[in-house]
């Protein structure tokens, strides 16, 4: 950089008191203002790029139904991170201008930080990986089951005053989902709340996997601009693909016309005309709404 | 720290300590062999300081690594639940709060006491800005939907029972990425006060200055990093 | 600009009328003020080391506890009767702390000994033994400097560990935890329900890491800022380059303990489920977290003492250290394979892949090891051996630690270690390598600079006497363990079939040989204190720079600003400081002899 006065002195272990530089500041270097605001405008440039690909992305796979691979995503994002840190590093920590041992201490610490996250992760993904068979019983500290898992015999494995054993062998989230429900008349009176709520919070309102028999479109939540496919797929937001196994059952609401009759008409009529090639019969969701 | 020692000189300072603190006045410890060695030693004591800090993080990005592949639906739905508009919104406070301690050094180092001052509030100003945007806007209405950590998840619509893992480990990331905020805030503010109060720094005495800037910029670098973690990976 | 002081290197400070660190100045109230106040890195030193002899006291009668309780099979066997009635009967009722109506009670609290035994030794002794205390007494004055680059920081870590110490102890008056000293969870997230026993010996092992953090950071700045003019990398004493070693390990490994530790904390506090696996955490991330730190924390605790050993083994046969370099070398080696090989603590909770990475990782270990070893032998071919007490030390440490650090190979190795893992095979081997190498370097280094640090000399005779207790005491002790270990008898347990008791009174008669050597050190050392002769500034005959000073130090160390003008064991070349040449042995290769020697 030409903004600079000075370079540093290259550190030479064996005179570290830098006798023979002798006098001055040698190693302060001043640097220029307009250095650092170049860099300044160069960060903000890059998370204005970070966040511009991750939301190129997710439109690309909502609105074009392309499959992007998790790890572009990841990698993406990443190597922005690595390069807008090592301009902080660089300039606004003033490494480039500094004596290397400093720059040394670091890449020591990062090397360090590399092999944490290489050796534990590669250890929690790769159990089983030689003798499958004992996958089940190395993955996830050895009990074999994660939250997914069932309760055997009554019994749950899991750790005494673990929250596990207060929901009653549940995940944390599903005793959630039911005190909700037990709280609500209906399914119907649930989701309406949740859909509202979202609205109201200034959130774009997406059905949710667990509402399967699709109120979302009942309530008037749907995108009418959008094809049949992709109608309940959000541009953005949810995971894609996390419909795909609750298609719409859209005969649902001739099941519950008595309970909102007068509620939203253009979305019932909007639903009926845009679900005609239902494949999925609503019987596979347990109908357990209140009466 | 007073000792009785009278470890650093044989005579002891009888200015007031205005004077004493002026940065023309300042000598440096007596186990140094010159200002320029101890400044050397500081800043490199720094290094190693930021070099642990690393480490801490360390482990929450290694919880982060190991959850995310072992649930990438759970941390994909997480990331739904944050605003990458708030996130973002911080990313350019601490950007430019960083942007604002780099030019404190070179303030410093320029005897522009005035300026020196003027960027150390500014910088102060973003860490309370960075605060109040994570409290107000994320913190508060995430806990007040009930999306907390651990038992105290009490949020009915998650799409994922491992989401309050995510959960525990957003809160003590960012958790503990704000306990550096604050701590880092202490710091600047304490050099603001010595600036103000004694004009302590200038051309031949900014090491404080210079390694609370490089606190600082430790605090942004890892938000960096937590952003896209954070935010942006689906 | 212009630097403000002007010192040249090898000026005259002229701190002539500067008496010893030790004199006391103000009168009794000011002379404890002053040494809690004191930012000079030898009072720090020198109360590091009586906190952490304090502590290895505390754990050795922990430990004590334990050996007498595994006299007796204590064993509780529950028959059902012919009429239907469950009788359970309680055999060997040694432990005074345990209900003979109930064998859990014995059991848990027999957990809390092991567990406090292992907590203070690990945390509160081993880590800062040496470091914080011979390091931070002899690292400067080794390197010629005044001080420590950040004395006020040296305090503060004293403070820490103080405090670190305390929560430990309270939370053992509280009543103690029974997780074992590596805090596995589940155990240490579901025991204890009143939480707070817990956290705090968590809290305790947290605090303590940010002491072990300042000193080796500080002891890193030192050595690369403030070595004495002419003093080159390679013109330092090995112990400082063991120091220097082990406080990158400090400052890279330390700070992901405190992250493990808080997110334990969370972790009992809040469920947050990272190491429940009914949340879809896991406790072996847990174990990964923690070994991450912990081994390379090993050699936080060995690394020193090989330092001491390349001083004691050097300067008490009169004899350039061979290999220096590769000594030197040997000591980063060992830092920077450290963070490779945490993984074979976990072999049997990892899956294959990872096992046998970390496995093949581990034997690596075994060759800046044996660099060294090998060096030490060499280096006392044909040397004047002195065989006083630091000498005796340093050739006890050859024997132990060798068979410490041979028998940690079948533990590396997968097959053998599925057979011998959390047995007593274990125990016997890391406390050969922990006690029979750090706690003997250790006291050979603290008889070593004992009348540098006091300015008294100690009682030869009394000292190899606890030498020859704590020598057979301890092979007593721990060689049974080995046997034990091999024939199944598993760690951490109460009570154990009968088949093992003969072995086990010989492990805790050991156990009370090892007490009667260290109170022998206790007397010899109160002794040389109360009564002992005044010591000469140079007694061994060193060549590195503490023994150019008084005994004990001045204030600041030295009247002069000392030069580097030799090498720290140029014994063949140089006559020692403060030793008349002809009192002084030199070394019989010197003269006439046979083979001319040749130094690296």
């Amino acid at each position: 950089m030409n903004d600079t006065n000075a370079h540093a002195p290259a550190f030479d272990p064996m005179d570290p008191h830098g006798s023979t530089h002798a006098g001055g500041h040698h190693g302060h270097v001043i640097v220029h203002w307009r250095t650092q605001l170049i860099i300044l405008f160069a960060l903000l440039a890059l998370t204005a790029l970070t966040v511009f690909v991750a939301q190129a992305e997710s439109l690309i796979i909502a609105e074009m139904g392309i499959t992007i691979p998790h790890w572009v995503n990841i990698l993406g994002a990443m190597i922005i991170a690595v390069v807008k840190a090592t301009l902080v590093c660089m300039f606004f920590m003033q490494l480039k201008y500094d004596k290397p041992l400093n720059a040394l201490v670091l890449f020591f610490c990062l090397f360090c930080v590399f092999l944490f996250l290489f050796f534990a992760t590669l250890d929690l993904t790769s159990r089983g990986l030689i003798r499958p068979e004992r996958a089940q019983y190395l993955v996830a500290g050895g009990t074999g089951e994660g939250l997914n898992g069932t309760v055997q015999d009554g019994t749950v494995s899991s750790n005494p005053g673990s929250p596990r054993i207060a929901t009653g062998g549940l995940a944390i989230t599903e005793f959630r989902f039911e005190q909700k429900r037990a709280s609500y008349d209906s399914d119907r009176a649930m989701w309406s709340d949740y859909y509202h709520h979202q609205e109201e919070t200034g959130a774009h309102p997406h059905r949710h996997e667990k509402d399967t028999t699709n109120y979302f479109a009942l309530l008037g939540y749907d995108h009418p601009e959008r094809s049949t496919e992709e109608r309940s797929r959000p541009s953005h937001g949810l995971t894609p693909g996390l419909f795909a196994e609750h298609a719409p059952a859209h005969h649902a609401a001739d099941h519950h016309d008595d309970a909102h009759a007068d509620t939203d008409h253009a979305a019932d009529d909007h639903a009926a005309e845009t679900h005609t090639d239902d494949e999925h019969p609503a019987d596979d969701h347990p109908e357990d709404d209140g009466h | 720290m007073t000792t009785i020692d009278a470890h650093h000189h044989p005579v002891p300072d009888q200015r007031p300590k205005k004077e004493r603190l002026f940065w023309k006045n300042r000598g440096h410890a007596e186990h140094f062999r010159s200002h320029e060695e101890e400044f050397d030693a500081c800043k490199f004591g720094m290094w190693l300081f930021l070099a642990t800090e690393v480490l801490l993080f360390a482990g929450i990005f290694c919880a982060y690594a190991v959850f995310r592949t072992m649930y990438p639906d759970a941390w994909a739905a997480g990331s739904h639940y944050l605003n990458w508009k708030i996130g973002g919104l911080n990313t350019v406070v601490l950007l430019i709060s960083s942007f604002t301690a780099a030019m404190a050094v070179r303030c410093a180092q320029l005897d522009q006491q005035r300026w020196l001052k003027i960027n150390l509030v500014i910088t102060l100003l973003c860490a309370a800005a960075f605060v109040f945007i994570k409290l107000n806007y994320e913190y508060i209405p995430k806990l007040l939907d009930g999306k907390a950590p651990g038992t105290f998840y009490s949020y009915p619509f998650a799409h994922d029972p491992h989401e309050p893992l995510w959960w525990g480990v957003y809160y003590i990331g960012t958790g503990i990425h704000a306990l550096h905020v604050f701590i880092g805030a202490g710091l600047l503010a304490w050099v603001l006060y010595r600036a103000t109060r004694y004009k302590a720094y200038g051309p031949t005495e900014y090491t404080m200055v210079e390694n609370s800037a490089l606190y600082w910029h430790l605090v942004d670098l890892v938000w960096i990093f937590l952003f896209p973690l954070l935010y942006l990976i689906h | 600009m212009t630097t403000i002081d002007t010192n040249t290197p090898g000026a005259d400070h002229a701190h002539h009328d500067e008496g010893s660190y030790l004199k006391p100045k103000y009168g009794a109230l000011g002379t404890v003020i002053q040494w809690a106040t004191t930012i000079d890195h030898k009072k720090i030193g020198v109360m590091y080391l009586f906190a952490v002899m304090f502590m290895f006291f505390l754990g050795g009668m922990a430990a004590l506890a334990v050996r007498a309780e595994l006299l007796e099979p204590t064993r509780t066997m529950t028959t059902e009767l012919a009429d239907g009635t469950i009788q359970t009967t309680i055999t060997g009722q040694i432990p005074l702390w345990s209900d003979p109506d109930n064998a859990a009670v014995g059991s848990n609290n027999y957990n809390r000994l092991f567990t406090l035994h292992g907590a203070i030794m690990v945390f509160m002794f081993i880590v800062p033994s040496v470091p914080a205390s011979l390091g931070n007494f002899f690292l400067p004055i080794m390197l010629g400097a005044k001080d420590v680059a950040f004395p006020r920081l040296n305090l503060l870590s004293w403070y820490i560990y103080v405090f670190g110490s305390i929560f430990g102890i309270l939370s053992i008056v509280l009543g103690g935890v029974d997780t074992g000293w590596t805090f596995y969870t589940p155990y240490s997230t579901t025991t204890d329900p009143d939480h707070w026993r817990v956290v705090l010996m968590v809290l305790a092992a947290f605090v303590l890491g940010f002491s072990s953090i300042l000193t080796g950071l500080n002891f890193i700045v030192t050595v690369h800022k403030l070595r004495a003019p002419g003093m080159g990398w390679f013109d330092m004493p090995l112990f400082i380059w063991a120091v220097y070693a082990t406080s990158i390990i400090q400052v890279l490994a330390t700070p992901v303990i405190g992250i493990t530790l808080l997110l334990l904390i969370f972790e009992r506090l809040f469920h947050v489920g990272i190491f429940d696996p009914a949340l879809g955490g896991d406790p072996v991330l847990y174990q990964h977290f923690f070994w991450f730190y912990s081994h390379p924390v090993v050699y936080v605790m060995i690394l020193p003492a090989m330092g001491i050993i390349s001083e004691l083994l050097a300067v008490h046969s009169r004899k350039h250290i061979f290999g220096y370099r590769a000594i030197a070398f040997s000591s980063l080696g060992i830092a920077g394979v450290s963070f490779l090989v945490w993984g074979h603590h976990i072999f049997t909770a990892m899956g294959e892949l990872v096992s046998t990475l970390f496995s093949a990782l581990t034997f690596l270990v075994a060759i800046p090891t044996a660099i060294k070893v090998f060096n030490w032998i060499s280096t006392l071919y044909k040397g004047s051996i002195i065989l006083n007490t630091p000498m005796i030390y340093a050739l006890m440490f050859l024997f132990t630690f060798s068979i410490g650090g041979l028998t940690g190979l079948p533990l590396g190795a997968l097959a053998t270690d599925l057979h011998l893992h959390d047995s007593y095979f274990v125990v016997a081997h890391f406390h050969y390598v922990m006690m029979g190498g750090t706690v003997i370097a250790m006291i050979g280094g603290i008889h070593h600079w004992w009348p540098k640090m006091f300015g008294k000399m100690y009682s030869e005779k009394g000292a190899l006497t606890g030498a020859a207790f704590v020598f057979l005491g301890f092979n007593v002790t721990f060689f049974t363990q080995f046997f034990l270990g091999m024939q199944g008898m598993p760690r951490r347990y109460a009570s154990y079939v009968d088949e093992f008791q003969t072995l086990h009174i010989v492990s805790t008669v050991g156990s009370w040989l090892l007490l009667v050597g260290f109170l022998i050190h206790l007397l010899v050392f109160v002794h040389s204190l109360l009564a002992g002769k005044k010591a000469p500034p140079n007694p061994w005959g060193g060549l590195t720079f503490e023994w150019e000073t008084e005994s004990p130090p001045i204030e600041h160390n030295f009247h002069h600003e000392p030069l580097c003008q030799h090498g720290p064991y140029d014994f063949d070349k140089v006559v020692p400081p403060h030793c008349d040449a002809k009192d002084y042995p030199l070394p019989p290769q010197a003269g006439a002899d046979d083979a001319p020697r040749t130094i690296a």
